[in-house]
């Protein structure tokens, strides 16, 4: 391997240049495709475009993307500047970024199907403080990306620098020593490709691809309709019908494992081969099959975790684990998307939150929290919808069935507030604390009380007749709420949670 | 909790040994608060309830009758003045050694506990109107996202002034590690050099 040296300009290897044609032209496309596809408003609009029109204006916008992409490339310049990465860029404005290594939380390396003949891949760093990405190399050689990766890692990565300065050497112009391979790490976690596809079955995602897909047929549901007829699947589907209820309980079985099946392969492409390696200071997570995605976490700035256990999951006893980090994102759409991800754990699996987390040990049981917290919305609820249904049963005769369906739904809600009291629970062990909610899935976090940034101890009126409170703490990756505790428990939680900030030897975030 | 390390002890901590935020004593917002909160709450619906009553009085507006239009808009900056009170009542600052306590709201009433060690940093500012009054505003920056700031509002100018200087000490000496604590606490993000 090359001696690469980190302290001269680099520069995006020619290639890249291609790769940000098409990734300029794929954003464009997803940021514009629900107002292209809105209303059919763009197909109208197509449609009435001639053929000449249409390839003259595609070219004109191939030929600005391709000066764009030129632009940017040849303007993009970074390097290693001591204890930082200096990062150039721009198009209109010039943008000069340098981030200290001791801020990265994240080094990732990606590399998409077509980067792999060309030995290139996407090199990213994450910050707390950034809202995305705070540096994106799209498309460097994995030489570089490795000698990048492994320099920030002895850097900040609390690897002792200390046989650089002993050597005299620069530590950027010696990027080739020590690199770790899969020799010195440990491995954690190697779920396999079964229960990767599981992982897709229980996991939400199957709603989002079924959202997705209904938004995706009513848009285009003209179209979609003249591929079903020209395919002949209308036939099929018109046969299965005449079948009567068997037929359309089928069809819809038939749709529903599909969906489940699709969502286990998208899992499988996502995940594919899915390694978690124990690198001392650091974890290591590789997987993906198109795509295929290295995480390098720095273990100290993990501030917290989250085991999820869906509804589905919970029958197959499966469980994900998420990685908190410290993050200025106040809210989040997809909130697996682009996070430390743990996929296809089983009951067995659970010591990796020790492994992960030195200290954290899943706990057997929990404090539940006040049983007011189901007397309250059981009592508010029911007579909110007794009363209502009472009105309409003596004004409204001709409706007492719709009452009657009412009253049925008022069960169920009533069983969900049940089943959601059960689910909270609460508990401190080592200064660990876990807190788990749930209806029918479970979702259970833990952080270190240490790192708590502030606590909130709040009473409403109900709260303070009954003698409760609910604790707010703050910590860096967020906010975890225990509602309906006991006075005395939540004033001692909160006051154990700022002793433990007040005397921690280290605040890392 | 503390990483694997050197230095490393867990010991049993009992709770009713820690020191008790609620034992504290509360010092109350500046008198001035309180009618700062009833101009900024009620002045809103003040003025729209006499746009109302100059609607009412305009010939070509057909608001004939309408002579209680104006109402619904004083109610409304009555009870916000009343309720403005009652915040002012119940709104208290404190510091500790090594944190800050600040009591606010009139239903839901919260206690809020921000570690001088967690302060990223910290802002003083005062808009015309606390100016005016002799108030000001103290903004303490954590991490974990904009919800996470606390804003300690209704303090006179002096101390203000005063919390805000021993709340940069207090940092200060934390960053040092005067107190047990932090080693990089009081850092900004990223550095950026614009050109």
């Amino acid at each position: 391997m090359t001696s690469i040296d980190l302290n001269a300009w680099q520069r995006l290897a020619p290639m890249a240049l291609l790769f940000l044609i098409i990734n300029g032209g794929a954003k464009f496309i997803r940021e514009n495709l629900y107002a292209f596809a809105g209303a059919g408003a763009g197909f109208a609009f197509l449609d009435r475009l001639g053929l000449r029109e249409f390839l003259l204006g595609g070219l004109v916008a191939l030929l600005v993307a391709v000066l764009v992409a030129i632009i940017y490339h040849r303007r993009f310049r970074f390097r290693i500047e001591g204890d930082a990465m200096r990062v150039r860029q721009g198009l209109i404005e010039n943008k000069d970024l340098r981030i200290r290594f001791a801020r990265i939380q994240n080094v990732g390396l990606s590399q998409p199907i077509y980067f792999r003949p060309f030995g290139l891949v996407r090199f990213t760093l994450e910050t707390p403080g950034a809202e995305s990405t705070e540096v994106a190399l799209p498309g460097i050689s994995r030489e570089l990306a490795l000698a990048l990766r492994d320099h920030i890692a002895r850097a900040g990565g609390g690897v002792a620098p200390a046989a650089d300065d002993d050597t005299g050497q620069d530590p950027a112009a010696s990027a080739d020593d020590r690199r770790e391979g899969p020799d010195d790490s440990t491995p954690l976690h190697v779920p396999g490709n079964f229960r990767l596809f599981l992982h897709g079955l229980v996991s939400n995602q199957v709603w989002l691809i079924a959202g997705v897909a209904a938004w995706l047929a009513g848009t285009f549901r003209e179209r979609i309709e003249q591929w079903v007829d020209a395919t002949g699947v209308s036939l099929v589907v018109q046969r299965t019908l005449e079948l009567g209820w068997t037929g359309a309980i089928g069809l819809v079985g038939s749709l529903v494992v599909l969906l489940f099946a699709l969502s286990g392969v998208l899992s499988l492409v996502r995940f594919h081969g899915f390694d978690l390696r124990d690198l001392g200071d650091r974890v290591l997570a590789v997987g993906g099959l198109l795509d295929r995605r290295e995480q390098n976490i720095r273990r100290e700035k993990l501030t917290g975790l989250t085991l999820c256990q869906t509804a589905l999951g919970r029958l197959i006893g499966q469980w994900y684990l998420i990685g908190k980090q410290a993050s200025s994102k106040e809210f989040e759409m997809d909130p697996s998307s682009g996070q430390f991800l743990v996929p296809g754990m089983r009951r067995d699996d659970l010591v990796l939150v020790g492994r992960l987390m030195p200290g954290f040990v899943v706990p057997d049981s929990l404090h539940p929290i006040s049983r007011r917290f189901r007397t309250l919305f059981w009592t508010r609820i029911s007579a909110v919808v007794l009363f209502l249904a009472g009105l309409a049963w003596w004004f409204l005769p001709d409706l007492r069935l719709l009452v009657a369906a009412a009253l049925a739904v008022l069960l169920v809600v009533l069983w969900a507030v049940h089943r959601s009291w059960r689910c909270w629970g609460w508990r401190v062990d080592d200064g660990v604390c876990w807190v788990q909610q749930g209806l029918i899935g479970l979702q259970r976090d833990a952080f270190d009380l240490a790192l708590t940034q502030q606590a909130t101890v709040v009473r409403t009126p109900y709260f303070r007749r009954h003698g409760l409170a609910s604790v707010r703490l703050v910590l860096p990756h967020g906010q975890v709420t225990v509602p309906f505790l006991a006075h005395e428990d939540a004033v001692a939680l909160a006051n154990r949670a700022i002793h433990a900030a007040e005397t921690a030897r280290f605040h890392r975030v | 909790m503390e990483q694997a390390g050197e230095g490393f002890s867990n010991e049993q901590v009992d709770p009713s040994t820690l020191p008790d935020f609620e034992r504290v004593e509360l010092t109350p917002v500046a008198g001035a608060y309180i009618h700062w909160a009833q101009i900024t709450q009620s002045a809103f619906w003040l003025l729209l309830g006499v746009a109302a009553l100059i609607a009412t009085k305009l010939p070509f507006l057909p608001l004939d009758g309408l002579w209680w239009l104006p109402l619904p808009p004083v109610a409304i900056a009555a009870i916000a003045s009343v309720y403005a009170r009652l915040d002012a009542r119940f709104r208290a600052w404190a510091l500790r050694e090594h944190d800050l306590v600040y009591r606010h709201g009139v239903i839901w009433r919260k206690t809020v506990i921000v570690p001088f060690s967690r302060i990223q940093h910290v802002e003083a500012l005062h808009g015309p109107l606390e100016r005016y009054l002799g108030l000001m505003r103290v903004k303490c920056f954590t991490a974990g996202g904009m919800s996470a700031d606390l804003t300690v509002k209704g303090l006179d100018r002096d101390s203000a002034r005063r919390v805000r200087q021993y709340l940069l000490e207090q940092i200060a000496e934390t960053a040092d590690g005067g107190v047990e604590s932090s080693v990089v606490t009081g850092e900004e993000g990223p550095s950026r050099d614009l050109d």
